[in-house]
């Protein structure tokens, strides 16, 4: 492993990377994604780009809620805000599903069942979950990835020899190895407070998963009030009985609420047990003008409209939420969320030239050792990378595609829609590993045509081209929606091209062999 | 209005004081200009000065989006501004030419003073 | 001189052998998941600790948040020290002392919570 701990951590660096940089793209890929979901989520359900609205009428909300899921034990509904503007009502159906619908804030009018996951629902728990649910199994991959990005981000910085000297170094007219060497030291060095506030709020987030014999120890051993007492998990029981009479005024809850935060608005409203006589309103502090992820959260008595609970962080659980909030990015500024965006980009580009270098320096003595090493870690390079970036795009263009009430074996657009994802990615991985050494320049050539096709099916399927959407504000996530793809696309090619140049360069003589058949 | 105005004068401050950083460095200097790469008194001068731009950068942070916000924006925004400085230097060092320039110029400022206070020319005559 | 349980230098030449597989094994074990045990016990130690002079739901989260650096130091150490028997004695033994002590403290000491 290594004499000297510059040596340790050089043999750390390197395995580390190589074996997990496949998951950690894929983390870092949803994540930068993320950033964007409710973007995505415009993009993907055409029939929720709507004009942003702080009005809404509780009475028709409550009359849909009623409808749709009358006997449910719970109805959440997140309210509209500027990226959404859309009621959100999460409930579990009567299959026992956790489930959810958009409505119309001001009319209370049910939008059709999107027939989509889209960006907020597979994209994002995707990054923190990976949709793997056994055991909470995703969630431990993604802890692991995680503490690896921290371990690999110190690792890095005690083998990076001149770490200063190279600070704004980037010489792309070199032989690959030097070139992408830079890239990873640069893409890692400049965002390096960026990746490791990442990972570490990342996981910070999720305490109670990680480390719930430190949380227990607290507790002497009963964890149970520590979510009443950090989170404000506030749960009473049912009384079995029907109400008496209809819930109170929620309009004035959320006033009291409101007041109660020196103006604050809430960002989620949950209505428990509604039928019920002891049916209570959980109104929640709105996250989108701090930083902090809040969750001050007033309770009232459903029925008489009474304050039944009040929930405060205290000093240290107010850090875990500010850290928190640094990671979920749900405040308002646009700025950041573009920053965020970019550095999350160079998060992958990080990962990705770091596999292309050890590719690179390795290349030559595997082929002459006739060791595997290279052949197989190429193939899970390019299928983590282009791979999940073609996967994502064929999300996009089923979803553009498929028509709404499709189904299929059971299967209906959403899980479709998904089904797409996960096949086209393993797809991509038999293709990088059946064709070495062309796979890159065919994968970049499938993401540039890829992204063109769904702006082009956006345009044909919604009607809402660019010059529409650039046009009228509240389609703008639709119009950067389409611009990033665009974007994406040209990189691909231009990536494409120089891959072109360089396989004739290096292989002329075959090249000429070609010429003449 | 103002947000944008302070946004550029963020973004601005922070690639000046990266770019003036990097051109104390030997290697980001040669991209620019034929002449030695700065030592001693002047390099000193010029990375207090790039500190101090990116300390204006934080400044102007603070005073658009207050102490949680503005800390997050600069953090994060120094970021992108150190690597907007490692492009241009890669692909357009000429673009920083006008910086070396000054920094020439004050240079040849000191130097024709030392040079004519140690000169034959007591009376100042000879000076250009 | 080498100590025995001296992490030699992988060559090339014995790189996959069985001696040098079970080293690298026995290391991300320990690292992984001794690391993981051992952090996660002294951090449940100190947040019993600091539950008698702060809030229980304040003290959980502090460790737990500290938690994670606690692991990355110990990830780094198990990765940079070459003496296995340290390994051992700290990741392995202190570990499950430290995890183990923090599952028993309360049973043991049986002082309700206030």
């Amino acid at each position: 492993m290594g004499d000297t701990f510059r040596e340790s951590m050089g043999w750390l660096h390197t395995w580390a990377g190589v074996v997990l940089g496949a998951l950690l793209f894929a983390v870092f890929w949803t994540g930068t994604l993320s950033v964007f979901d409710k973007e995505i989520d415009r993009w993907m359900m055409p029939e929720t780009r709507l004009a942003a609205t702080d009005r809404l009428s509780w009475p028709p909300l409550l009359d849909t809620a009623r409808e749709l899921a009358p006997d449910a034990p719970f109805w959440s509904f997140f309210l509209p805000s500027e990226r959404v503007p859309v009621v959100r009502i999460f409930y579990r159906n009567s299959a026992g599903d956790f489930t959810f619908r958009d409505i119309e804030p001001r009319t209370g009018a049910l939008l059709p069942d999107a027939g989509t996951l889209a960006g907020t629902r597979f994209i994002f728990p995707f990054h923190y979950s990976l949709h793997l649910r056994w055991n909470d199994l995703g969630y431990w991959l993604v802890g692991l990835a995680g503490m690896a990005t921290l371990v690999l981000l110190v690792s890095g910085v005690v083998i990076h020899r001149k770490i200063f000297m190279d600070f704004f170094t980037f010489r792309p007219d070199r032989k690959l190895p030097r070139s992408s060497l830079d890239l990873h030291n640069l893409t890692g060095v400049l965002a390096l407070p960026f990746h490791f506030v990442m990972a570490l709020s990342g996981l910070i987030i999720f305490i109670a998963i990680y480390f719930p014999a430190v949380i227990s120890s607290a507790y002497d051993g009963d964890r149970a009030a520590f979510y009443k007492e950090a989170f404000g998990i506030y749960r009473t029981n049912t009384s079995g009985e029907p109400a008496s009479q209809s819930l109170a005024p929620l309009d004035d809850m959320v006033a009291e609420a409101s007041r109660r935060w020196n103006g604050e608005p809430p960002q989620l409203v949950r209505v428990w047990h509604p039928n019920d006589a002891e049916a209570y309103v959980e109104v929640r502090h709105s996250v989108k003008k701090s930083v902090s992820y809040k969750l001050d959260a007033v309770y009232f008595d459903g029925i008489m409209g009474a304050v039944l609970h009040e929930h405060s962080s205290g000093p240290v659980v107010s850090v875990q939420r500010f850290i928190a909030g640094l990671h979920f990015i749900q405040f308002e500024h646009w700025p950041l969320r573009w920053i965020y965006f970019v550095l999350g980009l160079s998060g992958c580009v990080m990962i990705a030239t770091g596999y292309i270098y050890w590719l690179e320096t390795r290349r030559k003595r595997h082929a002459a050792q006739g060791l595997p090493g290279v052949r197989i870690v190429e193939g899970l390079t390019v299928g983590s990378v282009s791979g999940i970036v073609i996967a994502t795009l064929a999300f996009f263009v089923a979803n553009r595609l498929l028509p709404f009430d499709t189904s299929f074996v059971g299967q209906d657009r959403a899980a479709l829609e998904v089904w797409a994802f996960y096949l086209v990615w393993l797809v991509t991985f038999a293709h990088a590993w059946a064709r070495p050494g062309r796979a890159w320049r065919e994968q970049c050539w499938t993401i540039a045509g890829l992204a063109v096709l769904a702006v082009v099916l956006n345009a044909a399927t919604t009607g809402d081209h660019l010059v529409r959407s650039l046009a009228h504000r509240h389609l703008w996530p639709v119009a950067g929606m389409d611009l990033l793809l665009l974007a994406g696309a040209a990189v691909a090619l231009l990536i494409a091209l120089r891959l072109a140049r360089r396989c004739r360069a290096v292989h002329p003589s075959q090249n000429a062999l070609k010429a003449a058949e | 209005m103002a947000g944008w105005l302070l946004l550029a004068g963020i973004v601005t401050a922070a690639y000046l004081g990266f770019a003036l950083l990097a051109l104390t460095q030997a290697r980001p200097w040669q991209r620019v200009s034929q002449a030695a790469p700065l030592t001693g008194i002047r390099r000193l001068v010029l990375r207090t000065l790039g500190g101090l731009a990116l300390l204006l950068s934080l400044a102007l942070c603070l005073v658009r989006d207050g102490p949680s916000f503005g800390v997050l924006l600069w953090a994060t925004a120094i970021s992108i501004a150190a690597a907007a400085v490692a492009f241009t230097l890669t692909w357009r060092p000429s673009l920083l030419r006008p910086l070396v320039k000054m920094v020439a110029a004050s240079g040849d400022g000191c130097r024709a003073r030392q040079r004519h206070d140690k000169s034959d020319d007591p009376l100042g005559i000879d000076r250009a | 001189m080498k100590s025995p349980t001296h992490f030699a230098k992988p060559n090339n030449s014995n790189r996959f052998s069985p001696a040098s597989s079970w080293r690298i094994t026995q290391r991300l074990l320990l690292a992984i998941v001794g690391g993981y045990f051992t952090a996660a016990g002294i951090a449940a130690l100190m947040a019993l600790a600091l539950s008698r002079v702060m809030p229980p739901s304040e003290a959980g989260t502090l460790m737990a948040m500290l938690a994670f650096v606690i692991y990355l130091a110990l990830l780094l150490w198990a990765f940079a020290e070459r003496r296995s028997a340290r390994l051992w004695w700290v990741l392995g033994l202190g570990g499950a002392l430290a995890f183990g002590g923090a599952e028993m403290l309360p049973a043991l000491t049986g002082a309700p919570r206030g």
